[in-house]
């Protein structure tokens, strides 16, 4: 299996002198092609500041973030803004869509930044939407649409400019049980069908329990990890649960 | 405890207190050096003597009022907006309505006295500034004033009614808002521009209406001029309309013209243009008619500007026109009380050396013939022809520097009214002495010499045997200071009319520095009130502009987080929040500024028509006041982009 990213002995600190906080320390792990990871862990743990230090929008103490074995982290800012661009997919709890654009907007956006043409643009547009299924959406504006629709529009404009990976923080996190799991099945589409590679962040054990593959977090060090393998996804719901009591974290149960 | 909370959030939040706090300073110092301005005793003084100044002073402090009234409601509602969230956290971790309402009152009161503090502190600063114009202008010398105690009463209870009327609004709505619509603001759903087609008819309409009021003022500026069926009135009228379509145009555009540009794919879909466009679209559509009224105010700023200069020029060289010389004698001797010349000289001589002298008449046959050639024919006027000595034309004329005629057999008009432009004196020539006299030259700008429309000047033989219809004299004084007032005072008399018994007071002498005072104090106070209102207006238009970027802050911010996100690099970001405030701040002055063009040529045209073209060239002035306004306004843009820039864009 190719590796997409390569996460080796990062370490990230917060604060200066006095008050100095660990978020991460010395991580180190892979993600290979296609694959489908959960990252769960207590609230403090770090998964918001690993992912965020994987999107670039944070820079890391030490260690070294490789994807598709491009070196990230000592890349100047404006290749920073392109390689957000071109290699990564975003989708976050919340306000994840520009209000003044429309849905077709907000989905073709990332292609806009790119240069691509009208035509292509149109191509995937179509492609997209017809296999998540929101074309009748395309015209409204966002405010106009359901917290899960608005995060079907993400994935979406997530998918659209082919990522290498899909970086998702709490994706559920403002949606009810019935939406998130629609939005999960969306993102095992996109996994299954589409051959998307999702590392996801999440609290929730059910939701967690859609990925191939879970890690957990424990003071900005990976605890533990869970492969679904053959199991089924209630077999795997319960796993996470048993693993989060053990954590003894605060996440939530579910 | 609510004092300590209330203290300790206008600390937290000093940025957006202090645009609020710059705005309510800046403009209650502006009201403040007019209300100072209009209740100073020196100009009180001069306003007693001159009726227009004291009524210009009142229709000033009204404008400002409405100004103030305008600008600080506004400013409250953007500080409530700002503070929407934080009162319904309030709320739901249950303080009482009561206390918040509280709050807001105990805060706004305490930022309100503060900004009066400062405002009146850079107020009288602008007082100063202002008395200094006033005081050149008016030539009398500069007192020095801090503030009026009247000034003062005036301000605090106009701003003070005014805090209390927007203080009751806000209160009326913290009582009722519910804790849902203060935390997530009226989620407006944003349903793109409602009627393009309509708003782009609107557009089209109000653009043909702008066109049209510049055309028809025009001519009906001309025909007031020449005097041909003209209605002053309607020059009211096309303000008017000029007023509306420039509202309805700036609602119409900024309704369509993002649509439209949407509707360029190729250009849309490259890079930022279309969230550009559809931030652009939101920001322009929902702030229609607000942008509109700006632009409103500002080709009035711009009027008043060019007009106030104008009139200045013109009341100078008007002053030329009618007083040739520093007193002119029309002398009626038949009115019972009428001074006549050698008693008057007598008394001229008290305040002021005489140093020349020259009486004159006007003659006339009382016939109409050469009425009948111009536009003051028909029953409407009743003068008859005027004839004046050439002999003595030239001696006037060689006072006042001019050349002298040589007229040969022939005869001139000449007249200081426009309205000799329509008349034509091709065919009009007369006999005398078996000598046929024709036309040499019709002369439009010449001082007035004699009470009529206009005077035939010829060959001093003609007149002979013609009756003397008016004795006039010629006075010009040795240099020196005298009180023109009293001096014009001392030459006047008072005759009763019989019929209702009313006593009028009157003069056969006119004193040149006399009017030019008077004039001047009339022009000062146009001048200072309109470039006031100018200044005034197009800051009020900027503050609000800027008012109305910085509240959508929070907003724009995490916009500009996702597109940073979303790989929009920091220079890409920077260059579109630059257009984005560039084309919002622009919009409602690119009309006003093309507008100028247009208020030029009118201006040119009303400057040939009152035949003051050799004298006055007013291109200029306008190019220089569209710079003025140009530069101010780029400068506001600049620190408004400089601050939101701070805010906005997005680094790690
Ligand atoms: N900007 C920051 N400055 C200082 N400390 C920070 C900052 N962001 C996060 N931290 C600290 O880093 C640690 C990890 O935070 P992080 O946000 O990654 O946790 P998380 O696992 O995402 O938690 P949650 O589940 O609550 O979102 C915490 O101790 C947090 O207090
Ligand atoms: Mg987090």
């Amino acid at each position: 299996m190719k590796k997409r990213l390569q996460i080796d002995q990062v370490t990230k600190y917060y604060g200066a002198e006095a008050i100095v906080t660990k978020a991460l320390d010395s991580i180190s792990f892979e993600v290979g092609d296609g694959e489908f990871i959960a990252i769960m862990g207590a609230s403090g743990s770090g998964k918001s500041t690993l992912l965020n230090c994987i999107a670039t929008i944070d820079r890391i103490s030490a260690g070294n973030i490789l994807l598709d074995g491009e070196q990230i982290s000592n890349k100047k800012e404006r290749e920073l803004a392109d390689y957000r661009r071109d290699k990564l997919g975003f989708i976050f709890q919340e306000y994840n869509l520009l209000d003044t654009l429309t849905v077709e907007e907000n989905i073709t956006l990332p292609l806009n930044l790119q240069g691509v043409s009208l035509k292509e643009t149109e191509k995937r547009l179509i492609d997209i939407t017809d296999k998540l299924g929101i074309h009748e959406q395309l015209k409204k504006f966002p405010m106009a649409l359901s917290g899960g629709q608005r995060q079907r529009v993400a994935c979406a404009r997530a998918l659209i400019t082919n990522p290498s990976i899909i970086l998702a923080d709490e994706p559920t996190g403002a949606l009810d049980s019935a939406n998130s799991k629609k939005l999960m099945e969306t993102l095992l589409f996109m996994n299954e069908q589409l051959h998307s590679t999702i590392l996801m962040v999440t609290h929730d054990a059910l939701v967690g329990s859609f990925a191939k593959r879970v890690l957990f977090l424990k003071d900005g060090k990976i605890w533990n990890e869970l492969y679904r393998g053959n199991q089924s996804q209630r077999a795997m719901h319960e796993d996470i649960l048993a693993t989060m009591a053990l954590l003894g974290g605060e996440g939530h149960v579910s | 405890m609510y004092r300590k909370l209330a203290l300790r959030n206008v600390r937290r939040q000093i940025g957006n207190y202090l645009i609020y706090f710059i705005t309510v300073a800046l403009t209650i110092s502006l009201i403040f050096a007019m209300n100072n301005l209009i209740f100073n005793d020196q100009l009180q003084t001069q306003a007693q003597s001159i009726a227009e100044l004291a009524l210009g002073l009142v229709f000033l402090s009204i404008i400002i009022c409405i100004i103030i009234a305008f600008v600080l409601g506004y400013a409250n509602a953007f500080m409530l907006r700002l503070r929407k969230r934080e009162f319904g956290t309030y709320l739901t971790v249950g303080m009482k309505r009561k206390h918040i309402v509280k709050l807001f009152l105990f805060e706004n009161s305490l930022l309100g006295i503060l900004a009066m503090v400062v405002g009146f502190f850079v107020g009288s600063l602008f007082y100063q500034g202002l008395m200094l114009l006033m005081t050149q202008l008016l030539d009398i010398p500069f007192e020095f004033s801090m503030f009026s105690l009247k000034g003062v009463l005036l301000t605090i209870g106009m701003v003070c009614s005014i805090f209390l009327f927007s203080s009751l609004v806000s209160s009326f709505y913290l009582n009722r808002v519910t804790i849902y619509e203060l935390i997530h603001g009226e989620k407006k759903v944003e349903q793109g521009v409602k009627h393009p087609y309509v708003a782009m008819l609107v557009t089209g309409v109000s653009f043909v209406g702008i066109i049209v009021s510049f055309i028809f003022f025009s001519r009906e500026l001309k025909n007031i001029f020449l005097e041909v069926d003209s209605n002053p009135g309607n020059l009211v009228w096309l303000m008017l309309l000029l007023t509306v379509s420039l509202v309805t145009f700036h609602i119409g555009l900024a309704k369509s013209l993002m649509y439209i540009l949407l509707g360029f794919k190729h250009f849309t879909q490259r890079g930022t243009n279309q969230f550009l466009l559809r931030q652009l679209s939101a920001m322009l559509s929902s702030n229609a008619i607000l942008l509109g009224a700006l632009s409103f105010l500002i080709v009035f700023a711009m009027i008043a500007a060019n007009f106030s200069f104008l009139y200045k020029e013109i009341e100078e060289a008007n002053l030329d026109k009618q007083y040739p010389f520093d007193i002119i004698a029309n002398i009626n001797s038949e009115q019972e009380g009428s001074i006549p010349l050698e008693q008057a000289k007598e008394t001229i001589e008290s305040y002021v050396p005489i140093d020349w002298s020259k009486v004159y008449n006007g003659y006339s046959t009382n016939e109409r013939t050469f009425h009948k050639h111009t536009i003051w024919q028909g029953d409407k006027y009743q003068d008859v022809d005027m004839y004046m000595k050439e002999s003595e034309v030239n001696e006037l004329l060689q006072e006042l520097g001019s050349k002298p005629l040589n007229l040969d057999n022939q005869f001139a008009i000449f007249s200081d009214m426009p309205g000799i432009q329509g008349a034509d004196f091709s065919e009009a020539s007369f006999n005398h002495k078996g000598q046929t006299y024709t036309l040499s030259h019709v002369v439009e700008s010449m001082p007035m010499f004699l009470w009529s429309y206009f005077v035939i000047v010829v060959p001093d033989e003609v007149v002979e045997g013609m009756e003397i219809s008016q004795t006039a004299a010629a006075i010009t004084l040795e240099e020196g200071p005298f009180d023109a007032q009293k001096l014009q005072d001392a030459l006047s008399y008072t005759y009763k009319i019989e019929e209702n018994n009313y006593s009028v007071l009157t003069s056969d002498y006119r004193v040149k520095e006399q009017r030019r005072l008077y004039a001047a104090a009339f022009s000062a106070i146009f001048i200072v009130g309109a470039l006031y209102l100018a200044v005034v207006f197009i800051l009020l238009a900027m503050a609000i502009l800027a008012l109305k970027i910085l509240s959508n802050l929070r907003d724009d911010e995490k916009k500009y987080r996702l597109l940073n996100r979303l790989g929009v690099n920091e220079e890409l970001q920077r260059k579109t929040l630059a257009k984005q405030i560039f084309v919002f701040f622009t919009f409602p002055i690119v009309v006003p500024i093309c507008l100028s063009i247009p208020i030029t040529i009118i201006l040119n045209q009303f400057i040939d028509l009152a035949g003051y073209s050799a004298m006055l060239n007013f291109n200029i002035v306008s190019v220089s006041i569209v710079v003025v306004i140009g530069l101010i306004y780029f400068l506001y843009f600049m620190v408004t982009f400089g601050l939101t820039k701070k805010y906005v864009i997005q680094r790690r």
